[in-house]
């Protein structure tokens, strides 16, 4: 293993995926180790790795903060002191008092009580984007490895062409083109996350491929989806683990940005990302406006990082490393 | 290693032909056109009519593309419908600033990031490594727009010593020039710096683990040597690869960092063109950003190949 | 534009009569002569008396030389006075072309390329007099073949302008000698003149229009000395200029991009530019604040309208419509959407500084009256309504929240669809039946009222038809006299008020913040940007 750490290293940032493809000695070689731990120690790696990862302090911490945001997206709005959409004429562009105690907006509307309420849309759309992109990748890169060959060759091609496009611009023109609705913020950030998970999950493919338990099933006369499914799947499990923590931290930029370039959530919903885009020209004179959702959304990152940290470092991927587009 | 090269070539430009094929029937699909977009509340049928004869947005789309990739092969971009002028100029023009500010950037941040990772690797788990882990925690993980935001309203509003926009004079002193791109390109470095960082820290502590550090250790070889001569020459391997990459990510990301300091680069233009359903425009800007990217993708694996005599291409 | 009631233009015509009793006089005899138009009336008071000394005589000696930076939120992206509409072009195309005449701040009218207008009897014929001696950018001399050939672009269907709609009635233009033009009209029109400044009416060179949107040519103060878009645009000053002594003072007037509101208030307190011509409301604190800037407002007749379709449901029904402009509590939208920088508006669109302001009555918020005209139309049970706007355009949405917010009050459930700016001008704006609107004013009410609220208007947001609306416009266009032609305008307004299809909730003011060194600079009630007599102090 350490004698292919650097190659391991090169190979997660190559985001083409052509090293891999044309140098099949050095295939996977980067994420190949964690599969065969899995089946080497089976039984007591789980309990293992989730007391690791309970030992490591940054994890817990992330993974405490996550939860928390997650119960704000559901109980948020009722904690907050005012209902987010309520005017109140008379106290527009108020700094923090007693009463508003992040200041008011321009229409008079209680900043806390609209970043408790914001964290609704952000959460939903991290996680589900997340889901989706990690599902939809999973399959089409455990398909690709499995079947290796031309298939592999034309959907890896395909892969490129999308990742050639920074995520932001690629969410940008999909969102453009659909339309801004939270259900197509979610597809337009999966459609981003898509290939990159397929490119990480099928080069764990290459590997599982070439399994005992693999060729066994193979010889059993097991049908491909079968094989795929119930074989090769729940070894994947750890790669897909890290992917996904990974992935939150993204979706949650992603979509921040979006709302930030005015193509996100649609006002008047609260939303952090749309709270900064519609207070950003009154930063120097009301900065109120948009401290308080940017300091939610930035926590809110830390956490999906320090989790993702966590997780990767005890799944043994190392620095998990990404390519950033 | 020259087949491998032509046939990363060849790759390269069947995926930038792919990749104008779905712009191009992407930006079809776009809601309304640019006679719209110019018109805006002033529109009416017959306007509207006349614009699209003018701008020969009356001919059907297929018609359209494949005049652009004759056009295209010669390396005639075609003419904004927008700011009707050859989008060529406009587009170079563009990637002229947007290289000089992810020039800065990297000039600041790749020497910061290295020196950074390699100091918190050496001393893992030393206060000096959390105190650098939680800093380019921070910045992986606040946005560009707060870290922007934020950056205008210290240094051009409170504590006014630097300008809060990027409007670079073109016949303007290069000197005060470069301080207009500073605030820019500090966002930059913040976002990137963690990535780089981070890198550079973990492959620090992977070789100083290994083997033949271990020996050298156990020989008495003096630690100043052990790490200039064992441990940087293979830990800083992989860090060229992603600072070859941070290139091609930082010309597509700076999109965000150009909005919020109304830098008129790339990812400006890109925007604009998008908004204003100019197709040819996006077109041009879409196949760029693809290209450098597909570039630096090839120029980091050839690098690292030819750096790293592990890997050898059939 | 007339000599009658408003004080906006009492301002600037009595000032010049008090100080000038001899003017006056002449002037009067003039019109007790041939019975002329205010219009001509205004040409010839500005001929008499150079508005350039004027400035200068109020605010100090002009200095000549300077560069003035001016922010501004995009940049023009081409220059072709009859297609562009977006104000970033508008403004730099002010200093490069020439209207005929011109709409000053004061909203007077005064020559530009036309020194004299005058009408026939019925107003269906006008001759202008044009200046001689101007030059074109590349030099060749600017005649009345020019305006032929200008008018003849502008009225040929092929070209996008819009303005065509506004000049529909010119049947020909007749070029009588190198510095004279008739225009004959097809129906009589009293305004005629003023719609001559409109922003599109921009004289061109007769037969080189084809590059203009990249390579103007104008005969205005300034040429285009550099572009790049999206960046800055350079216009420097036309030595050849018909009126160096009294205006174009400034060397060089540079365009800077800034979208940002916030970056481009900190390049103004930092001394990155010299004006920015549209601040917004919530950032005066900052600027006001700031040393060495000043800021100045003036009402436009800029608003944004909650617009209705009367073909569909619920709004074919009157009482829906006076409903719904009953929920409106007009200072409340003008506090909340403008932060009081603006004016109340009673549902029709001419603003109080256009001289035929019919001073309609603001209508206070009933909602117990709407509640029952809501109940009579068999809306009892509530009224749910989806409205369409964009946060595009500051204002918009924020309209449409506040209003939401107090329709609620009358049992009116409206949801508010906020979609990015092209989005929403390509899909939803006048494909839905309820949605913002966003309009900057006209040179004149009637071009205002006419423009959308005729049953034939190209520009018609609401297929609102209504025959006696029609008639009070034909006839206003007909009646030479002022005092008549208010009377007619105002009837419309309040027809409009009351049955139109439109809530007009406000009038926006426009602020400007400036260097306290730039002088003989004021907002414009058109939202122009008019450099043309500004210089830099010290």
């Amino acid at each position: 293993m350490n004698k292919l750490g650097p190659a391991r290293a090169s190979d997660a940032w190559t985001s083409s995926g052509n090293l891999i493809a044309a140098a099949p000695a050095a295939t996977a070689a980067w994420i190949g180790p964690a599969p065969r731990v899995e089946r080497d120690v089976a039984a007591p790696a789980p309990t293992r790795r989730w007391k690791a990862l309970l030992g490591s302090r940054s994890a817990v911490f992330g993974a405490v903060l996550l939860v928390g945001y997650l119960l704000l997206a559901v109980i948020g709005d009722r904690l907050a002191p005012y209902p987010p959409l309520e005017f109140h004429y008379s106290d527009t562009l108020q700094g923090p008092s007693s009463t508003y105690w992040l200041g008011t907006d321009q229409f008079g509307r209680d900043i806390f009580s609209r970043v408790l309420a914001g964290a609704r849309s952000i959460v939903l759309i991290a996680f589900c984007a997340t889901a989706l992109g990690v599902i939809a990748g999973t399959l089409i890169g455990l398909t690709a490895g499995y079947y290796g060959g031309k298939a592999d060759e034309a959907i890896m091609r395909f892969g490129d062409g999308v990742m050639s496009f920074p995520s932001l611009l690629l969410a940008l023109l999909v969102l453009t083109t659909l339309g801004p609705s939270v259900v197509n913020i979610i597809v337009a950030v999966a459609i981003t996350f898509v290939p990159r998970v397929a490119r990480i999950i099928r080069s764990v493919a290459l590997d599982l491929r070439t399994q005992p338990f693999v060729q066994a099933a193979q010889a059993r006369g097991e049908r491909a989806p079968y094989i795929i499914v119930r074989e090769m799947l729940p070894n994947a499990i750890p790669a897909i683990i890290v992917e996904s923590s990974i992935r939150v931290g993204y979706a949650i930029l992603i979509g921040a940005s979006l709302g930030f370039l005015g193509l996100g959530v649609q006002p008047p919903t609260p939303d952090w990302g749309l709270m900064i885009y519609e207070g950003r020209s009154m930063i120097q004179a009301s900065p109120w406006v948009v401290i308080g959702p940017a300091i939610a959304i930035s926590i809110l990152v830390i956490a999906a990082n320090l989790f993702a940290d966590g997780v990767s470092r005890v799944l043994d991927y190392g620095e998990q490393l990404e390519d950033l587009a | 290693m020259l087949r491998f090269f032509t046939r990363r070539l060849a790759f390269m430009a069947l995926t930038l032909f792919i990749v104008s094929i779905v712009i191009f029937s992407v930006t079809e699909l776009l809601p309304g056109d640019v006679a719209v977009m110019i018109l805006g509340s002033e529109a009416t049928d017959d306007t509207l009519a006349a614009l699209r004869t003018q701008l020969g947005l009356d001919r059907p789309a297929p018609a359209r593309y494949v005049d652009w990739l004759a056009g295209a092969a010669h390396g005639d971009f075609g003419e904004s419908l927008r700011m009707r002028t050859d989008v060529g100029p406009l587009v170079l023009e563009r990637l002229k600033n947007s290289l000089a500010l992810a020039g800065i950037a990297l000039a600041i941040g790749v020497p910061l990031a290295l020196g950074l990772g390699i100091i918190a690797g050496l001393r893992k788990d030393r206060p000096s490594d959390k105190v650098i882990t939680v800093t380019t925690l921070l910045g992986i993980s606040i946005p560009e727009f707060v870290i922007g935001s934020v950056l205008i309203m210290l240094f051009a509003s409170i504590w006014p010593i630097l300008p809060a926009t990027s409007m670079i004079d073109p016949q303007g002193n290069p000197l005060e020039n470069v301080r207009y791109l500073i605030l820019p390109a500090v966002t930059l470095v913040f976002v990137t710096l963690a990535h780089t960082a981070r890198m550079t820290r973990s492959s620090v502590i992977r070789v100083m683990r290994t083997d033949y550090v271990r020996t050298a250790t156990l020989k008495g070889m003096p630690r100043g040597r052990i790490i200039m001569r064992h441990v940087l020459p293979n830990a800083l391997l992989p860090s060229i690869t992603v600072i070859a990459l941070n290139i091609g990510w930082m010309i597509g990301g700076l999109i965000v960092v150009e909005t919020v300091f109304a830098y008129p680069g790339l990812g400006q233009l890109m925007i604009f063109a998008v908004t204003n359903r100019d197709v040819p425009l996006v077109q041009a800007v879409a196949l760029l950003v693809a290209l450098i990217y597909a570039l630096a993708n090839l120029g980091a694996d050839v690098l690292y190949a030819v750096l790293n005599p592990r890997i050898r291409y059939s | 534009m007339t000599l009658l009631h408003e004080h906006e233009f009492s301002h600037g015509k009595l000032r010049y009569i008090v100080e000038h009793p001899s003017t006056r006089r002449a002037l009067l005899r003039r019109v007790s002569l041939l019975g002329l138009s205010a219009s001509a009336l205004a040409a010839a008071g500005a001929l008499a008396w150079p508005y350039g000394q004027a400035a200068a005589s109020q605010d100090g000696q002009p200095v000549r030389g300077g560069v003035v930076r001016v922010g501004v939120p995009g940049s023009a992206a081409s220059f072709d006075p009859t297609v562009e509409t977006i104000m970033e072009a508008i403004w730099v195309m002010e200093h490069v072309y020439s209207n005929l005449i011109r709409m000053n701040t004061n909203m007077e009218l005064e020559p530009d390329l036309a020194l004299t207008w005058e009408p026939n009897e019925t107003a269906d014929q006008w001759t202008l007099t044009l200046r001689d001696g101007v030059k074109f950018h590349d030099g060749s001399d600017f005649t009345s073949e020019d305006v032929v050939a200008t008018f003849e672009h502008l009225l040929d269907p092929a070209s996008a302008s819009q303005y065509r709609s506004n000049i529909s009635m010119v049947e020909s233009v007749e070029a009588t000698s190198p510095t004279e033009v008739v225009f004959h009209l097809s129906s009589p029109f009293a305004e005629f003149p003023e719609t001559l400044s409109h922003y599109q009416a921009k004289m061109l060179p007769a037969g080189k229009m084809a590059d203009l949107a990249t390579n103007p040519i104008g005969t205005g103060p300034y040429r285009l000395d550099s572009h790049v878009p999206g960046e800055r645009t350079v216009l420097k000053r036309f030595d050849d200029f018909y009126d160096l002594d009294g205006q174009a003072f400034l060397d060089e007037i540079q365009y800077l991009a800034i979208p940002e509101e916030a970056t481009k208030m900190a390049a103004l307190t930092s001394g990155s530019v010299e004006l920015v011509n549209e601040v917004q409301p919530t950032s005066l604190p900052i600027v006001q604040n700031a040393p060495g800037i000043v800021t100045a407002e003036t009402i436009t007749g800029s608003h944004q309208p909650i617009v209705m379709d009367v073909s569909q449901a619920p709004f074919d029904d009157p009482r829906v419509r006076e409903a719904l402009k009953l929920v409106v509590d007009r200072q409340g939208l003008v506090a909340v959407v403008l932060q009081g920088h603006g004016e109340p508006a009673a549902d029709q669109v001419v603003p109080p500084s256009d001289p035929m302001y019919g001073n309609v009555a603001i209508p206070d918020p009933d909602l117990e009256r709407a509640r029952e005209l809501l109940a009579e139309a068999g809306y009892a049970d509530g009224l749910d309504l989806v409205l369409h706007t964009t946060p595009g355009r500051a204002g918009m949405l924020e309209t449409a929240l506040t209003f939401k917010d107090m329709a609620a009050g009358a049992g009116v459930n409206v949801e508010v669809v906020s979609h990015p700016v092209d989005a929403f001008w390509a899909e939803f704006w006048k494909k839905t039946p309820f949605f913002v609107s966003n309009w900057i004013g006209r040179p004149t009410a009637e071009m205002m009222l006419s423009q959308l609220y005729m049953c034939d208007s190209s520009g018609s947001e609401t297929r609102w038809c209504n025959p006696d609306f029609d008639a009070l416009i034909m006839d206003a266009r007909a009646t030479l006299d002022p005092e008549a032609r208010h009377d007619l305008l105002t009837q419309a307004q309040q027809l409009l008020s009351d049955d139109g299809p439109v809530i007009v909730p406000y009038f926006r003011s426009y602020i400007s913040g400036a260097s306290s060194r730039l002088q003989g600079f004021a907002p414009h009630p058109l939202r122009f940007l008019d450099l043309r007599r500004a210089w830099l102090d010290g």
